[in-house]
């Protein structure tokens, strides 16, 4: 494929007219077998390749995309961006695309994937179906597989090629008042352990069967790694340098400071052969970040033209990586007196930016425990939480799990966790 | 198009059920400014076909974007493939399709201007004036405009004979302004969403007028109060507001595919299960939701559905009482439903169409009635515009909304701006709630352009409307 895609490249190259540009020509391969009350009720195949094409005349910027690739359609994409940027305003703050530049050669590939063939996805489907059948509950889900791979360029010298595969479970398994969901995802299917999976769901399945009703209040709370997550990829959206000086966001002016929890760091890395990093993007190349140590900013995503403006460095948050410390939940459990256990967070929206104030509500699974023990499960809460402030109430984290391709996070301790509603299930 | 006849015949041959091809380009224009800088002017065009095929009670679905007779067979035999493979965990009958006629037909939204004949440079001319129109006060350190023009055009044909020609276009507009003073920054937006009009429609909007407002209403509310604690009062909401809160509270949980458990693992669920068909007190006996994909500037109204089912209008809540659902020709036969409410739709080629919230809406209150006066007759509560945070538990029972723009009520009148107002209730409280809905005149539509839903992911169209209406005893305060 990657001579097709060169071939598109230089086809593209060939014919623009621009004073600088970028192109990306993309390729991907999926697959998805969606599941539901223990049946297959979706199944989707196919693959496609893209274009993206941006230019820059003179100071001016446009840009096209599209899916429909034969060679009348990329001359008129062409064409069209660059009349897009001829009738465009000129753009004051406009940074020129990147430079020639090596990149980290880093592996998003596993063949293992070629392993997961349409007749294997039903089979895993069939298994994990198998496993709820036994328990009388409905299990719903999906398995998808994907390759990727993608040719980019400058007007200014940058070539790059990566490529990459994708293999994502997720499932959710309901009985009564029961609910409850494992999602994980990793570029080599041979380190997605679906035995490992469905064990996980069963146990969370098993320790939510005793139920009782709780009223909402401030207290401690257990995030498994998999709430730590959704919770956290937040600052991929209010991270960022550009918004901070802008004064939209609480990070406002805190580069240099111990602003967050003495427990909380964060960084990307290149050098973890696991996960999944973006090598380079029209930002600049990948390289490792330490964004957050023990609290203290170091650093912040930096688009490129802000960058550009302010005489900055451009970066992304290309993977993130929360480290911990490796405390076990039965520890954690010994350091409050009373708490819960969470397995999950879902639909968590920004109230409000400045402070970044978030709210959400738990969802698959909610355990009470006292004196070190679980004691039963409770109804979902709301909570709402400032997220800077959140961090510096972590009492302890443990060891980081890759939840997704590109994201290893830890279970954490939070010392009152602002709830303020309850749910009826 | 011959590949229609292509892909069909040789389903047949394979020996399908039933199999359909939809044949989509979608264009798409972004203008994004940002203060004075023209962040994206990008032109977005996707072209392909999805194949869908239904063989032993299972869907398979395969996609192409190689426009060839070879590719066409070889996308039809591997959506067949699918569908047989899929078919060995079927639950019973596995999946079948409430019956429908066949139909030749065609549908275009009606528009006056086509804003893809507009330039560029009229286009920018007018957003950039826009902007400085906000720029011009001090305290705005940020503005933002985002002007997206749409076209969709589809062919379908299907195995029970339906032939389909449907072109429909969308454009909208959204304003922001940030507005900063020494302690806080907020921001005030127009956004009514997408319309299914031309160009005309923002020739008549006056987008630096309303730019004007905008930033000097960002200023208000960055200066304005909180509330602090959080207190049982009387909200009153604007149509632009219901249109998010009917959205996810109605909406949603009235998708079939999500009470049949469809969903459960992303979106989740819903409480509003078949055996409350017709007895649920969902609302106060006031409210009145129709579906309704005939809604004339509604995105979702199309001439047909993916199932090639035609365009339709229904109750789904009628006296306040929970009368029927959304639904598609693959969910309706699991509550026994003889037929199709044509809500089955995709975004793009590449995706199968799943079951999609109508245009929805809530019906205006019979008596005459303003928002200045259903203000002026209430004597302490909240006033909220426009849309802020959002956010609901996975069966669509609690919830918790932002908005845009606050005022308190004391004593009938318009008292005191207010900032980061939050509110929380859930179903069926809220909507039970609602003891005023102002009449048609004051009714306003909002067209989501971007709800998500489905594995992967898909980013549905539909159009939403109400008049001002009044809702009593919520838990209303404030965020940080």
């Amino acid at each position: 494929m990657k001579a097709r895609l060169q071939k598109i490249m230089k086809f593209i190259q060939k014919h623009l007219h621009a004073d600088d540009h970028e192109i990306s020509v993309y390729y991907r391969d999926s697959q998805d077998t969606r599941f539901a009350q223990n049946s297959i009720t979706q199944h989707m195949a196919g693959d496609s390749i893209g274009v993206f094409y941006n230019c820059i005349v003179d100071r001016r910027t446009g840009s096209a995309h599209t899916k429909q690739i034969d060679e009348a359609n990329l001359l008129n994409i062409i064409k069209k961006a660059e009349e897009n940027a001829r009738e465009n305003m000129p753009d004051p703050d406009i940074a020129s695309t990147l430079s020639k530049a090596e990149y980290p050669q880093v592996q998003n590939y596993a063949s293992s994937i070629k392993k997961l063939t349409t007749k294997k996805m039903v089979d895993i489907v069939k298994t994990c179906i198998l496993n709820a059948k036994l328990k009388n509950a409905q299990l719903s889900g999906i398995i998808s597989k994907s390759t990727n791979e993608n040719l980019f360029v400058t007007g200014q010298g940058f070539s790059g090629y990566t490529y990459g595969s994708e293999v994502d479970l997720s499932m959710t398994l309901r009985a009564n008042h029961i609910e409850t969901k494992v999602a994980y995802s990793h570029k080599d299917f041979d380190k997605l352990h679906i035995d490992d999976i469905i064990n996980q769901l069963n146990e969370q399945f098993a320790a939510l069967h005793t139920l009782k009703d709780m009223d909402f209040e401030t207290l401690p709370v257990i995030l498994r790694p998999q709430a730590v997550m959704e919770l956290f990829s937040y600052l991929w959206w209010i991270y960022n340098r550009k918004t901070a000086d802008e004064g939209l966001t609480p990070f406002t002016a805190q580069i240099g400071k111990k602003f967050l929890g003495e427990h909380f760091s964060l960084l990307s890395t290149i050098d973890d052969p696991d996960l999944k990093t973006q090598p380079f993007n029209n930002i600049c190349v990948a390289k490792s970040m330490n964004w957050v140590t023990n609290g203290v900013i170091n650093d912040m995503p930096t688009p490129r033209d802000w960058a550009h403006k302010h005489n900055l460095t451009p970066s992304y948050m290309h993977n993130m990586v929360i480290p911990g410390q490796g405390i076990s939940e039965t520890e954690m459990m010994k350091k409050v007196k009373r708490g819960l256990i969470i397995n999950n967070l879902w639909y968590i929206r920004i109230n409000d930016m400045k402070a970044a104030d978030l709210t959400g509500m738990t969802r698959d699974g909610v355990l009470y425990f006292e004196n070190g023990t679980v004691k039963h499960a409770v109804n979902n809460f709301r909570f709402n939480e400032c997220l800077p402030e959140m961090t510096r109430r972590i009492l302890a984290t443990g060891k980081p799990i890759q939840i997704r391709s590109n994201s290893k996070v830890p279970a954490m301790l939070i010392e009152d966790f602002h709830f303020v509603d309850k749910t009826t299930f | 198009m011959k590949y229609l006849d292509i892909a069909i015949d040789y389903a047949r041959k394979l020996g399908v059920d039933y199999a359909d091809i939809r044949i989509q380009k979608s264009i798409s224009e972004m203008i994004y400014l940002e203060n004075v800088s023209f962040k994206a002017n990008n032109l977005d065009t996707t072209h392909g076909y999805g194949i869908r095929v239904l063989k032993n009670g299972a869907w398979g679905f395969a996609h192409s974007n190689i426009f060839s007779e070879d590719a066409v067979k070889t996308t039809t035999k591997k959506a067949f493939d699918i569908a047989k493979q899929s078919a060995r965990l079927r639950q019973g009958k596995g999946i079948r399709l409430a019956s429908e006629k066949s139909y030749i037909d065609s549908y275009t939204t009606p528009i006056k201007k086509d804003p893809f004949t507009i330039s560029t440079k009229e286009k920018t001319s007018l957003m950039l004036e826009t902007s400085q129109t906000m720029l011009k006060y001090t305290p705005i350190i940020k503005t933002v405009i985002i002007l997206t023009n749409h076209r969709e055009e589809k062919l379908f044909a299907s195995t029970i004979g339906t032939r389909l020609d449907i072109c429909t276009s969308f454009v909208s507009p959204m304003i922001m302004a940030v507005a900063k003073n020494d302690t806080d920054t907020q921001s005030r937006s127009f956004n009514e969403g997408g319309h299914a009009v031309g160009w005309e429609l923002i020739e008549r909007l006056n987008l630096p007028r309303i730019a004007d407002t905008v930033a000097q209403e960002a200023i208000t509310k960055v200066n304005a109060d909180t509330l602090d604690r959080e207190n049982r009062t009387t909200l009153v909401l604007d149509p632009i507001h219901l249109g998010l809160t009917m959205h996810e509270s109605v909406g949603h949980p009235t998708e079939l595919d999500r009470v049949l458990g469809w969903e459960a693992d992303m979106a989740g669920v819903s409480f509003a299960t078949p055996e409350k068909l017709g007895n649920y007190q969902y609302a106060s006996k006031i409210v009145n939701f129709v579906g309704d994909n005939t809604l004339a500037g509604g995105l979702a109204t199309a001439g047909f559905d993916d199932d090639g089912v035609p365009g339709q209008r229904w109750f789904i809540i009628k006296d306040g009482v929970l009368n029927e659902y959304g639904t598609t020709r693959d969910t309706a036969p699991f509550i026994d439903l003889p037929y199709s409410r044509g809500c089955n739709r995709a975004t793009q080629y590449f995706d199968q169409p799943i079951n999609r919230i109508p245009n929805l809406y809530m019906l205006p209150g019979t008596q005459p009635l303003s928002p200045a006066e259903l203000i002026r007759d209430t004597d302490s509560g909240v006033y909220i515009q426009g849309q802020g945070s959002f956010s609901i538990d996975q069966h669509r029972v609690n919830f918790q909304f932002g908005g845009d723009y606050f005022w308190e009520i004391k004593d009938g009148k318009l008292w005191r701006p207010l900032k980061k107002v939050l509110y929380r209730s859930c179903n069926p409280e809220f909507w039970n709630s609602v003891d005023a809905i102002c009449d048609a005149r004051y009714f306003k539509p909002f067209g989501v352009t971007n709800c998500g839903k489905g594995q992967p992911g898909q980013v549905g169209r539909m159009t939403h409307g109400a008049s001002t209406a009044r809702f009593r005893n919520i838990r209303v305060g404030g965020s940080k």
